[in-house]
């Protein structure tokens, strides 16, 4: 049996390698902050199985973040195909929108809980999340893997993988669940407002680092986890929220790099 | 008391309204996005080196970290896709920012959680004489974004549309982008007591998002923009006094569902209007193939058409217009309105043929394909265009046009 500060570190350890993963992707499609307003958007997910189940059922919650961050996708989605609304707007809209009904249902929340989605608490991992990051974690790694080549293809070059008869649709869908599925299980360790920091920081620092895609993902993945388990030691024994001292570490380091390459 | 809320909300939601039109007409929305998490550095920054939270420290600071934040993002921007850079640089920001708060804070009274979402429903207790300084502030933040807006009100628009034009006019377009950065920078300060950091994003950018899918004149968008977040405001406001949950988050709640609301539903650029739309396009498009079918039909001596060769879902509603007669078992022919009404799409079609051969030179295998798609778009007017331009009596094929 694990000790529980090893099982927090695996735990984050794991969360940083699939955010930085990921993260490359959703960079490679201009949509980093895509991230952004599906974390914010699980919040009132995560309050409503909160209020639904009547305690921290770890699924539970996971299964209502997933369903609203993909809603929001959806909306975004929507309101690029069907309106003149630009992106930024739609992404903007989103956070503010889903985060305002988040922070509403969370006050009718009157058991403790809801505060770590908030910030993060990397501490507060039981042994059944670590398991759930783990598994969830090694589904994703080999889905990407599987469909590696057609994700390849519609990120850089849509017009040819659509003659090379690629179902972009169906590879869009499951980036947006990869991509939702990951954001979600990074909350409870890192916390709604800055899961956008761990897809986003270990991803700029790999494309600063080099130009190919598989070391990108590579180096991302790598920097991810080891801001994760640093920013989980820097928090445990300075009392910081998890998520906070994550992000510094990554920035640290990302100001490093900018300098130095 | 809550008639402070209210008039303090209003002022707040109304401020945000009017600042966030050029953010999103500019596309710089996420721009906004990350000012507002980025100030709070700024204001932690004030917390932690002069101990104070006077307005003015406080808004000064905040401007300095936005304008940062859109000095770096821009100078990342050159390595990184934009918004990546923005990302790197507000969540680095924020974070710094919450990390110094939950120092400075454990021993003063600066909760990191109002950090997210504000405290509008305290702040009436806090007055001057009887009146509350956070409405005073309000008012006073409201009439400086009216004045500068009024003033730039050219120069915001001319940059935001058109970079040549501005430079032609003797503008520098990167001084209004950041003068502008800091117009967002000081609301965003200024309202972090009562909205925090996050959901005043939503309050920006929502009204002006719906007002543009109801109109695109700029002076409605304004308008419009201050109507939505009035109601929104009037509706959260109430929404949240009745469950006791922060004031800001019902706004920000009650904008999304108004948006969503105008999304679906708005009159002409609704999904769902739209979606409507199409359908009844379709059925259009089915019955005059329809009608073109039979006529062609009585044009071969056949006036009597079988039930299974008609789509029983377009039989009830030809009947019901007078254009078809008869009955399932002896089967339906068209009456004299719906021959006329046959006669009008076969008319399209065979001089749109015509057209086709004549002006463009078309071989003829390739005319039918074209105007059967074209027949059903042809106004009134370039049909009469096409009748004069045509002088035959027949189409391509040899069929009189009607």
């Amino acid at each position: 049996m694990l000790s529980n500060t090893a099982l927090v570190l695996l735990g984050t350890s794991i969360l940083g390698l699939l955010c930085g993963a990921v993260g490359v992707l959703l960079m490679l499609k201009k949509q980093s902050l895509v991230g952004d307003a599906v974390a914010h958007a699980t919040l009132p997910g995560v309050c409503l199985a909160f209020l639904v189940v009547g305690e921290r059922n770890f699924l539970a919650l996971l299964l209502g973040g997933f369903l609203f961050a993909l809603l929001a996708h959806g909306l975004i989605t929507l309101i690029r195909n069907e309106t003149k609304i630009k992106d930024d707007a739609s992404i903007s809209l989103v956070i503010g929108g889903f985060f305002g009904l988040g922070i509403l249902l969370s006050s009718q929340v009157k058991q403790g809980g809801i505060e770590t989605f908030l910030f993060g608490k990397a501490a507060s991992l039981l042994t059944i999340d670590v398991v759930t990051i783990l598994v969830v974690g090694l589904l994703t790694a080999i889905i990407i893997s599987l469909v590696f080549k057609e994700i390849f293809y519609v990120i850089f070059d849509k017009s040819y993988s659509r003659v090379i008869g690629i179902p972009i649709r169906l590879v869009d869908s499951i980036l947006a669940c990869l991509i939702t599925i990951v954001t979600v299980l990074a909350l409870p360790a890192v916390g709604v407002v800055l899961v956008i920091a761990f897809l986003v920081i270990p991803a700029a620092c790999a494309r600063l680092l080099t130009n190919k895609l598989t070391s990108m993902i590579l180096i991302a993945s790598i920097l991810g986890a080891v801001f994760a388990l640093l920013g989980t030691f820097l928090s445990a024994s300075y009392a910081l929220p998890a998520g906070a001292a994550m992000t510094l570490v990554g920035f640290t380091f990302f100001l490093l790099v900018s300098v130095v390459k | 008391m809550i008639e402070w809320i209210f008039l303090i909300a209003l002022l707040v939601s109304v401020t945000c309204a009017i600042s966030g039109v050029f953010l999103v007409l500019r596309r710089d929305s996420l721009l906004g996005d990350s000012i507002s998490h980025s100030i709070l550095l700024g204001i932690a920054l004030v917390f932690l080196i002069f101990e104070s939270r006077d307005p003015l420290l406080m808004t000064v600071g905040g401007a300095i970290a936005g304008v940062v934040t859109a000095l770096l993002s821009k100078f990342l921007s050159s390595r990184l896709p934009i918004d990546t850079s923005l990302g790197v640089v507000f969540s680095s920001f924020f974070a710094l920012g919450v990390i110094i708060i939950s120092f400075t804070a454990r021993n003063v009274d600066l909760d990191p959680s109002c950090v997210l979402y504000g405290n509008l429903e305290l702040l009436p207790f806090d007055t001057i004489g009887e009146i509350p300084k956070a409405f005073l502030r309000s008012l006073a933040l409201f009439f400086l974004v009216l004045g500068f807006l009024l003033v730039f009100w050219r120069v915001l628009l001319v940059s935001s549309f058109d970079e040549v034009l501005t430079k032609a006019l003797g503008i520098n377009p990167k001084v209004v982008y950041y003068v502008f950065v800091c117009l967002i920078s000081v609301v965003t300060v200024l309202f972090f007591e009562m909205v925090g950091s996050i959901l005043v994003i939503g309050m920006l950018v929502t009204p002006a998002a719906c007002s543009l899918l109801l109109t695109t004149r700029l002076n409605t968008v304004f308008l419009f923009s201050i109507a939505i977040s009035i109601i929104s405001t009037i509706l959260g406001v109430k929404l949240s006094l009745s469950i006791d949950a922060p004031v800001a988050a019902g706004i920000a709640t009650a904008g999304l569902i108004l948006f969503l609301i105008v999304l679906f539903f708005a009159p002409k650029n609704g999904v769902f209007s739209k979606f409507i739309e199409r359908l009844l396009t379709r059925y259009r498009i089915a019955t005059e193939d329809l009608l073109a079918d039979l006529y062609r039909q009585t044009e071969k001596g056949f006036y009597v058409t079988p039930k299974s060769s008609i789509s029983r879902f377009l039989i009830p509603g030809l009947k019901l217009r007078g254009l078809l007669e008869g009955s399932s078992q002896g089967g339906f022919s068209l009456t004299k309105k719906g021959h006329d009404a046959g006669a009008l799409v076969i008319r399209k079609h065979r001089l749109f043929e015509s057209f086709l051969e004549q002006e463009i030179g078309l071989p003829p295998d390739h005319l039918h394909e074209i105007s059967e798609k074209v027949e059903h778009f042809i106004t009134e007017k370039s049909e009469s265009e096409l009748r004069e331009s045509i002088k035959s009596e027949k189409d391509p094929h040899g069929k009189v046009i009607p």
